[in-house]
């Protein structure tokens, strides 16, 4: 499979490139936690930062398998150490790159079992995902629409639909619609062989672009592609805005001093390479849970030969 | 007593919960794409039994409870208290009443070893083995010759458990019982 992966960048010119798992600085978002080594290095929880300084120093479309790391997740879909493909498209849009991303589903398709519960997407599905945007489908959960509702309703709705949490009257907003989406939004998408989430909040950018969507909304401009209910992968609008990368690292770094979490140093490295970055989209998708679901394996620890404890 | 995160979380952990003790059943880690992580987690209570669902905050950290399972010999009852004694040759013995002993009462049987589960030094619950031996002091008067199929009938053991017989038992035997089922297996020698 990886040697298919291979082919299909190279016969569409995309370069493979490695880069380093060590690095002295980590992604800064709140809810990632790195992997810190006894010299202060870290493990890298994805390739992302040494793929766009590729990218800033002219390097064109590439792409990379690498593994990557994350502390403290360990589960029946995630495993600490983990196999991603990242690649970047200069000039694309973030549909061009969802077409891409189906077409290699639909290359590696013979690798799929369609004999299981979770049969693999025929042409026809993984031709024509189907699309929700965050709002809709939270609506659709649990009846309410996030970048609108009263802090008030939210505690009532997580208080009545998710009645084995303790803290719906105290936890901060943006930790309640997790909870919501993650029990009640993402369990919809299980019976959709091939689903795209979009329009995201502003605060979920991360390090993607903002937009203002039809309904006059600052949204995200990513998606995420979902195989009966899993998260296959995260793809970016990429942000290219040097100034707005430093807000959101400074409030990243702010929230986390609020959580007691260590803070962690601007990549100036990374900064430069955005200055100098074209405008390009990019996604990262995580090739064991792509082989759970080709197998139609709902344990990742089925797909690893050693897998972690815990996974 | 120490703290226990949730990365820490795994069946068999036992931590507090609402004042009670409880035994982590199963931890499932769940993360939305790029938000926060929860422990959806299920316990079961060491006091009433019960099992219970909660979801917790990844990172989030509860005190772990004070609760060790030993091996114990079943000694005597004084009536109020039924006591057991340490088999690593301490001879440290601990009383539990009827509420830790529960159900495991009538699978009490002298000198057999049980699982007691201490809180705070104190006895809180008590499972028997699997399988023990007792002898039926009661039930209808054995028929010979049917060793095969056919019908069963009540007998009642040395400690009032009631269970279900092949018609050829006889007052007197000794037979072995799936604690767990109540079910009769076998007959066994004296």
């Amino acid at each position: 499979m990886l040697d298919q992966i291979r082919r299909f960048f190279s016969a569409r010119d995309v370069l493979e490139v490695e880069v380093p798992v060590l690095a002295d600085t980590s992604a800064s978002d709140v809810h990632l936690d790195s992997l810190r080594l006894c010299n202060g290095q870290y493990l890298l929880t994805s390739p992302e930062p040494y793929m766009k300084r590729l990218l800033g120093s002219g390097a064109g479309a590439i792409f990379t398998l690498s593994k990557a790391f994350r502390a403290n997740e360990s589960g029946r879909r995630h495993n600490p150490e983990f196999l991603m493909l990242e690649w970047y498209r200069p000039g694309y849009a973030l549909d061009e790159l969802l077409e891409e991303t189906l077409d290699l589903l639909l290359a590696l398709s013979r690798h799929g079992r369609d004999q299981s519960d979770l049969p693999w997407p025929s042409k026809a599905l993984l031709k024509t995902p189907i699309r929700f945007t965050y709002a809709d489908l939270m609506i659709e959960a649990c009846g309410l629409n996030p970048f609108t509702v009263s802090d008030d309703r939210l505690r009532a709705c997580v208080r009545s639909l998710v009645r084995d949490y303790d803290d719906a009257d105290t936890a901060e907003r943006s930790i309640l619609l997790d909870l919501l989406f993650s029990r009640l939004a993402e369990p919809l998408l299980t019976k959709c062989p091939v689903a795209v989430v979009e329009g995201y909040p502003a605060e979920q950018a991360s390090q993607s672009r903002t937009r203002i969507d039809t309904q006059g909304r600052l949204v995200a401009d990513r998606f995420e592609l979902y195989l009966y209910g899993l998260e296959i992968a995260n793809a970016y609008h990429e942000l290219t805005d040097v100034e707005e990368f430093r807000r959101r690292h400074d409030s990243d770094n702010a929230r986390r001093r609020v959580l007691g979490l260590s803070e962690l140093a601007l990549d100036e490295a990374l900064v430069g390479a955005m200055r100098a970055m074209p405008p390009c989209s990019g996604i990262a998708l995580g090739v064991d849970r792509l082989v759970m679901r080709l197998l139609g394996l709902s344990r990742i620890d089925q797909v690893l030969s050693f897998a972690s404890a815990g996974a | 007593m120490a703290t226990f995160s949730t990365n820490e979380f795994k069946s068999g952990l036992k931590i507090m919960l609402d004042g009670d003790p409880c035994s982590i059943i199963e931890n499932e880690f769940v993360k939305p794409g790029k938000g926060q992580a929860f422990n959806r987690v299920r316990l079961r209570n060491l006091k009433t039994g019960r099992v219970v669902e909660k979801t917790f905050k990844s990172g989030e950290s509860l005190e772990g409870a004070d609760v060790i399972d030993l091996e114990m010999e079943y000694v005597y009852t004084d009536g109020e208290f039924y006591h057991f004694m340490l088999t690593d040759g301490s001879f440290e013995q601990h009383g539990a009443d009827a509420a830790a002993v529960g159900d495991t009462k009538k699978w009490l049987k002298e000198q057999e070893i049980y699982m007691v589960t201490l809180y705070n030094g104190a006895p809180l619950s008590v499972t028997p083995p699997n399988f023990v031996d007792l002898q039926i002091v009661e039930t209808d008067p054995g028929v010979k010759g049917d060793t095969a199929q056919g019908g069963t009938k009540p007998a009642r053991l040395t400690t009032d458990a009631v269970v279900s017989v092949p018609l050829f038992v006889d007052q007197g035997d000794f037979i072995k019982v799936d604690t767990r089922s109540g079910a009769y297996v076998n007959r066994v020698k004296s």
